[in-house]
């Protein structure tokens, strides 16, 4: 499997913390509540001891989710209550991981997903049918082809819905019913009784949640009615505050593509750091010193960083040459920056021209080869 | 390293038992500004039936104690006076203990004495910097406010609680605070002079025959204040007291003797104060966060209720403050919020497995959180919060004086320097708030 979802990849940690807590758990849910925060933020280094009987050994948790665990800790309370969870943030904070991590971790699944798109059509989100059984039988309970929420729905899982926004503002609201009142009407299903019509309602199983992320900062989106927000949680999911932190997720993140494509680990943590550091200090539009940077309309995520440094590894392996890793730097940052404005390559040239000459001055050698490379961003 | 070896195996229980059952004095050791030890302070005092009250404020205010505890006083006001180098400012609120303790004796004519060293005694300072124990600097690091976060879980999060467990638990924590520093440093020149004047005041009130002394002190100062304080020695007692019936003319030697550099009573009034005043973001080093919501805290706890009660009335005076600045929230935004600020306090409350404690407790954070999250706009929210949870609108009612130039106490300048944090200007303003 080329990405294995969260409840593959932690299939024992998850049974572990099914187990470990004995209190008590909102309705649907496989662990309790702190299980689940301690899932997403780790244990804090201490191995966490199984309960009296069990034969299970103590277990370090390590953390998925490098972040604030106060929020972790308000997204679980959210799904508890009646309302969905939505996930804002920037392109590239985890807001999609976060998701997945619950999802697996409060129902067992990740899978119940709807991607949203513009031609994402409201059968996606309620239910479609399998024409050939229509036609052959006409509407029944089988032919009805339930979407992922619908699914949800009847097991009493986490449904998802990635960039909600970006659906038809006339698609996203086909969700109000259903957060609001529970459940979903199948008017080609209802039956004539003695009474009269009688309509058929699906009813969503305690455990039954939605939740949604979308992008801040995209072309393509459409407004979300009043309505629809009013269902919904927001919590807002930053970049990473600490340098540290981002520096070890970067390295962590880039040494599991590099294990996955079997090639050893070859960049330097320097580099890595170096790499992150740019990334860090456009970001914040602030160099470490307190400079101030002109801010690139580009946006410069965690996630572009791992991938320049996968690419930078994967470059190393597959690519051997004598030539010094550092130089391939310049060319992946360019190319990284520049993806919209082409007055962001002015920008980047100036932040080179300014910050990290004075850190080349300050003879650092990390610093002073980027300098040296400047050429290489002008093309 | 001696003392570190006394702290170390002296039993946990040793120094908050010597504390709280000391008779001479009676010790109430508080916070300056506590809704939980505001609220029970009558039935303290009712149960020992003190014969004098001594409180911690300057000596040489004094004479202004009969009129924080007029019936008429409104607070929050502020005690101010010109002394030699400057301005200084004691607030008071409904739920600062002194103030209660003030009003209580007045009420029964009991007499109340100021017994912390006069604002126009030199000041003292160290030779070098202070070190702060241990505990503080983690504190510190952990949350912005270092003690004041610890003293809410331990003290305000018990109440409504007997005031018997809540002294003890006020004792214990100032005790706790004081070995960290005892074993940082050691206590400051200014803070082991203003103990001496206090313990000083303390056996002069105890000689009365048949006295039943009530000392109402920072739970930091109380070991001081002992018979035999545990681990330490007595701070000198033989120092001189002023006495302050007249203004008399001052003379160079009488002033080094006494180590005051102005015998006259200084110049002093009675001021209207407001709620943001007393929040530690405004520069206040002896602040708490959200006075207002002290306020509302201080009066359910009166009636017996818990923090609770204030929930709900807060939320909605908060949606009330939205819906005037024009966004839309409406009541089952407040009640998605109310659930959803309980829901954590459990989720948080319950770290140990099998804890009986209950989940009905929650924090400030929680209900910030709560609020955030169902609102989308946070930094409206964060200034709405602001608004209903610091200022809350009260202003208090004192006398004519109109001097309101901003300076610390000397009691908070000395715990300032003791923790220290370095000084801000009053009109600083509130930092941002909320999770988002």
């Amino acid at each position: 499997m080329q990405a294995p979802p969260p409840e593959v990849l932690y299939e024992d940690e998850l049974r572990f913390l099914e187990s470990w807590d004995p209190g008590r758990r909102p309705k649907g849910f496989r662990m309790t509540a702190r299980a689940v925060v301690t899932f997403l933020v780790g244990s804090g280094g201490e191995a966490l001891r199984p309960p009296k009987g069990s034969k299970a050994k103590a277990r370090v948790i390590e953390p998925k989710f490098v972040g604030d665990r106060a929020l972790v800790e308000r997204c679980v309370v959210t799904l508890v209550g009646e309302r969905g969870l939505l996930l804002v943030g920037e392109p590239g904070t985890a807001k999609s991981m976060l998701s997945e991590l619950l999802a697996a971790a409060i129902s067992g699944t990740s899978a119940l997903t709807v991607q949203g798109t513009a031609g994402t059509t409201e059968d996606q989100l309620r239910y479609g049918w399998n024409y050939a059984l229509l036609l052959a039988k006409g509407p029944s309970a089988e032919a009805i082809v339930p979407s992922p929420v619908l699914t949800a729905m009847r097991s009493g899982s986490l449904a998802r819905v990635e960039e909600i926004t970006r659906c038809l503002p006339e698609v996203q609201d086909a969700l109000v019913s259903i957060l609001s009142d529970r459940r979903l009407m199948v008017p080609e299903l209802s039956g004539r009784t003695e009474l009269g019509e009688s309509p058929h309602v699906e009813h969503a199983r305690e455990g039954f949640n939605v939740i949604a992320t979308a992008n801040l900062r995209d072309r393509g989106v459409s407004e979300m009615s009043a309505a629809l927000k009013r269902r919904f949680n927001f919590e807002l999911v930053p970049p990473i505050a600490d340098a540290k932190d981002e520096i070890a997720l970067v390295k962590a993140r880039t040494l599991r593509v590099l294990e996955r494509a079997e090639a050893p680990l070859e960049v330097d943590d320097a580099v890595i750091e170096a790499i992150v550091t740019v990334f860090r200090d456009l970001r914040l539009g602030r160099t470490e010193e307190g400079y101030a940077v002109d801010k690139p309309s580009a946006i410069l995520s965690t996630a572009e960083a791992v991938g320049v440094a996968s690419s930078l590894g994967l470059a190393a392996a597959f690519l051997p040459s004598d030539r010094e890793l550092l130089r391939l730097v310049p060319g992946y940052l360019a190319g990284v920056v520049t993806k919209d404005d082409p007055k962001d390559q002015a920008r980047l040239l100036a932040y080179w021209d300014g910050a990290v000459k004075r850190r080349a001055d300050a003879e650092q050698r990390v610093w002073r080869t980027l300098y040296e490379l400047r050429g290489l961003l002008e093309t | 390293m001696a003392l570190a070896t006394a702290l170390a195996t002296l039993d946990p229980h040793a120094a908050p038992e010597a504390l709280t059952s000391s008779r001479a004095p009676y010790l109430i050791g508080v916070r300056h500004h506590s809704a939980a030890l505001a609220a029970v302070m009558p039935s303290l005092l009712d149960a020992f039936a003190p014969t004098r009250v001594l409180i911690e404020l300057p000596a040489d205010l004094g004479p202004w104690l009969r009129w924080l505890g007029a019936p008429d006083l409104r607070a929050p006001v502020a005690l101010s006076a010109a002394s030699g180098d400057g301005v200084v400012f004691v607030p008071f609120a409904d739920f600062s203990p002194e103030l209660v303790a003030i009003r209580w004796a007045h009420a029964r004519g009991v007499p109340v004495e100021a017994i912390d060293r006069p604002v126009g005694a030199r000041e003292l300072d160290d030779a070098d910097g202070l070190r702060s124990g241990s505990l503080i600097a983690r504190l510190r690091r952990g949350e912005a406010h270092g003690s004041d976060d610890l003293w809410d879980a331990l003290i305000e999060s018990r109440a409504p609680a007997s005031p018997e467990s809540l002294r003890r638990a006020a004792l214990a924590f100032g005790w706790l605070l004081r070995a960290d520093v005892l074993h940082g440093g050691g206590i400051s020149r200014e803070d082991s002079a203003r103990e001496g004047y206090m313990r000083a005041c303390v056996r002069r009130a105890l000689t009365a025959p048949g006295a039943r002394v009530c000392a109402i002190v920072g739970a930091f100062h109380a070991n001081a204040l002992v018979e035999a304080p545990v681990l330490e020695d007595a701070p000198t007692a033989d120092v001189p007291l002023i006495e302050l019936a007249t203004r008399a003319t001052t003379s160079d030697d009488a002033s080094d003797a006494n180590d005051v550099t102005d015998t006259r009573p200084p110049i002093g009034a009675l001021v209207p104060y407001d709620f943001e005043l007393f929040d530690a973001r405004s520069g206040y080093p002896a602040g708490i966060l959200d006075p207002a919501l002290a306020q509302h805290a201080v009066e359910r706890f009166s009636v017996g209720e818990g923090l609770d009660a204030v929930l709900p009335t807060l939320l909605v005076e908060i949606a009330r403050v939205l819906r005037e600045r024009g966004h839309v929230a409406s009541l089952a935004d407040v009640r998605e919020a109310s659930r959803l600020a309980v829901d954590l306090a459990a989720l948080r409350g319950l770290q140990a497995p099998g804890s009986k404690r209950s989940p009905r407790r929650w924090r400030r954070a929680s209900t910030t959180d709560a609020v955030v999250s169902s609102r989308a706009r946070s930094r409206t929210c964060s200034s709405v919060i602001d608004v209903v949870r610091c200022r809350g609108g009260r202003r208090g009612r004192g006398s004519r004086s109109r001097r309101r130039r901003s300076c610390a106490s000397s009691a908070c300048r000395a715990r300032r320097r003791r923790e220290g944090r370095t000084s801000r200007s009053i009109r600083d303003g509130p930092r941002s708030i909320g999770g988002v």
